[in-house]
């Protein structure tokens, strides 16, 4: 009876484990201040009432600490500075495979935000250049929709005859103006010396936001045969 | 009690063992939450680092980076950045020369650094700005980046991911830079109808040396009625630019918003806001009228109706 009893209760003990938390390491000399240790091990927020709103968790002094030569505030002390700041990209290989001329292919993956910073969070994104074969000065170009579009305003894409690179943009926090599925933007090109464009963003604090990117690649009869390649890079940075 | 009662109940109590046995290993092991293993997966604290130091003086800040995807090869830098927009968005500045101009601020490891599943790694950045550096704010953000793997696949699109943390630098030889703030805008509508919401609309610009956060609030006298206060997010404001401030509850961020489902009569409302909780602190007022617009006019319509059914079939 015993024996059943211990059986039943060990998947819950397990579950109920914690997972270990390391402090940071405290770095002291006469010229700096106590590091404080800041056991943020992003599992999430703390429930006990004894925290307060200008405090972090782990810090052991708050607000401000003070050495001679200069002062230092680190994380938010204000608001969830419990909450790591955190960025997820789900697929990071979107791979068309083999295209075929006015059949447009499309792939999607996933970004996830948790914003703890006071104020929110952006996303950005860009390309190191379009898709290209490597070494060579054949590319798929950058999409210019069925009649117009820039990488700061989506516009409709739906025609086969249009060819091109772009991506679209549902869910949370992302620019107005992928209305709907149809809506693409081709991708700033760090090439041309565009500048990174926000694809997500918001003001408030928020755990979880996701947002799904779709890729869509549609090329002519007259590509050029190729391997055709690029780098999307997405840069999440909260807010100040 | 009889050995066959005893017997029956001891049964009985091991079939509810085994019961909730069974149950939870099929909940955990055979009916669990679908985890999506994501690629990649960083997280990086502290989200922001504000400093005032004087020049020729260090500091070392502590980043620390987890990895809760797959395992990556990562490195991080620093780039100067400046402010995007009104909502604490970050333009980071990328050219080399730029990038150069600050490199003698920094130390720290840049060798790319393998990190597996839930691994982590402490960044530790000396900041040094050098001795003669002009006595004004520095913004910058520490990036950790994702190093390319190469393209596999036939066509292929390889994300990358950089996440980064804010650092804020206020040099200054005594430790007092001087710190301004001028309210741009504190606007809410004149008239609204009582089913409306009151939203505030706050723009608070820095015009001195330094960033700060206003400590602050706006208070909504309902004349011959209640008052409410809604409390200002002590959001950075950096030199030069302008911050529409939200506010704060409980620790959340909210629009600053007058709370109830009905208003009627005359709210004046006062904005009143020190720098960092401390000096002369700067107010504005205004009024706003709420009257049931949309009942009167819902009234109006049903009374024309009535007057043109009465007269058509009088």
């Amino acid at each position: 009876m015993l024996k059943l009893v211990f059986l039943a209760l060990l998947p819950i003990v397990y579950c109920l484990l914690p997972d270990i938390v390391h402090a940071q390491g405290v770095i002291q000399s006469p010229n700096y201040t106590i590091q404080m240790p800041n056991l943020n091990s992003g599992a999430g927020i703390p429930t006990s009432s004894h925290y307060g709103i200008s405090t972090t968790i782990g810090q052991t002094a708050q607000g401000l600490a003070s050495s001679s030569g200069y002062r230092v505030k680190a994380g938010f002390q204000y608001i969830y500075s419990i909450i790591p700041f955190s960025f997820a990209i789900s697929s990071v290989s979107i791979d068309f495979g083999h295209l075929v001329p006015q059949t447009p292919v499309t792939k999607t993956n996933t970004l996830t935000v948790a914003s703890g910073g006071a104020g929110g969070y952006q996303v950005k994104a860009s390309e190191n250049h379009p898709m290209q074969v490597i070494g060579s000065v054949s590319t798929i170009p950058n999409t210019n929709c069925d009649t117009s579009c820039t990488n700061t305003t989506a516009g409709v894409w739906a025609s086969v005859s249009k060819y091109g690179f772009g991506f679209n943009m549902t869910g949370n926090d992302i620019p107005a103006d992928f209305t709907d599925s149809t809506y693409f933007r081709p991708f700033a090109d760090r090439n041309n010396s565009e500048s990174p464009q926000i694809v997500m963003s918001s003001i408030y604090v928020g755990r979880g936001r996701q947002s799904t990117v779709t890729y869509k690649a549609n090329i002519s009869g007259t590509q050029p045969a190729g391997i055709y390649n690029n780098i999307i890079t997405y840069t999440a940075i909260p807010s100040y | 009690m009889s050995l066959k009662m005893i017997n029956n109940k001891s049964k009985i109590k091991t079939i509810g063992v085994l019961f909730v046995f069974a149950y939870l290993f099929i909940r955990l092991f055979v009916y669990s939450d679908s985890v999506q293993a994501q690629e990649v997966s960083l997280s990086l604290s502290p989200p922001i680092t504000e400093l005032t130091i004087q020049p020729g003086r260090s500091y070392i800040q502590v980043f620390t980076l987890r990895n809760d995807g797959a395992p990556v090869t990562i490195g991080p830098k620093i780039f100067p950045f400046i402010p995007l927009d009104r909502q604490g968005h970050a333009e980071l500045i990328e050219d080399k020369n730029s990038v150069d101009v600050f490199a003698p601020w920094f130390y720290f490891d840049q060798t790319p650094v393998s990190l597996g599943t839930t691994g982590s790694r402490d960044f530790y950045v000396k900041i040094t700005p050098p001795v003669g550096t002009e006595e004004k704010d520095y913004y910058f953000t520490f990036i950790v980046e994702v190093q390319n793997e190469n393209n596999l696949g036939i066509n292929n699109s390889l994300a990358q991911a950089r996440i980064g943390a804010n650092i804020l630098i206020s040099v200054s030889k005594d430790g007092n830079p001087s710190k301004k703030a001028s309210a741009i805008t504190f606007s809410a509508p004149r008239l609204i109808d009582s089913f409306s919401t009151l939203n505030y609309k706050v723009v608070i610009a820095n015009t001195g040396f330094s960033f700060f956060k206003p400590t602050g609030k706006i208070t909504v006298d309902q004349i011959f009625g209640s008052t409410t206060v809604l409390n200002l997010a002590p959001l950075n404001v950096l030199v030069g630019g302008a911050r529409e401030i939200s506010c704060i509850q409980d620790e959340n961020l909210i629009p600053c918003t007058l709370p109830g489902k009905f208003l009627i009569g005359i709210y004046r409302s006062d904005l009143t806001f020190t720098i960092d909780d401390s000096g002369t602190a700067i107010a504005k007022q205004i009024y706003t009228i709420a009257f049931p617009f949309s009942v009167l006019i819902g009234v109006a319509i049903i009374f024309i109706i009535y007057r043109i059914i009465k007269r058509l079939t009088g």
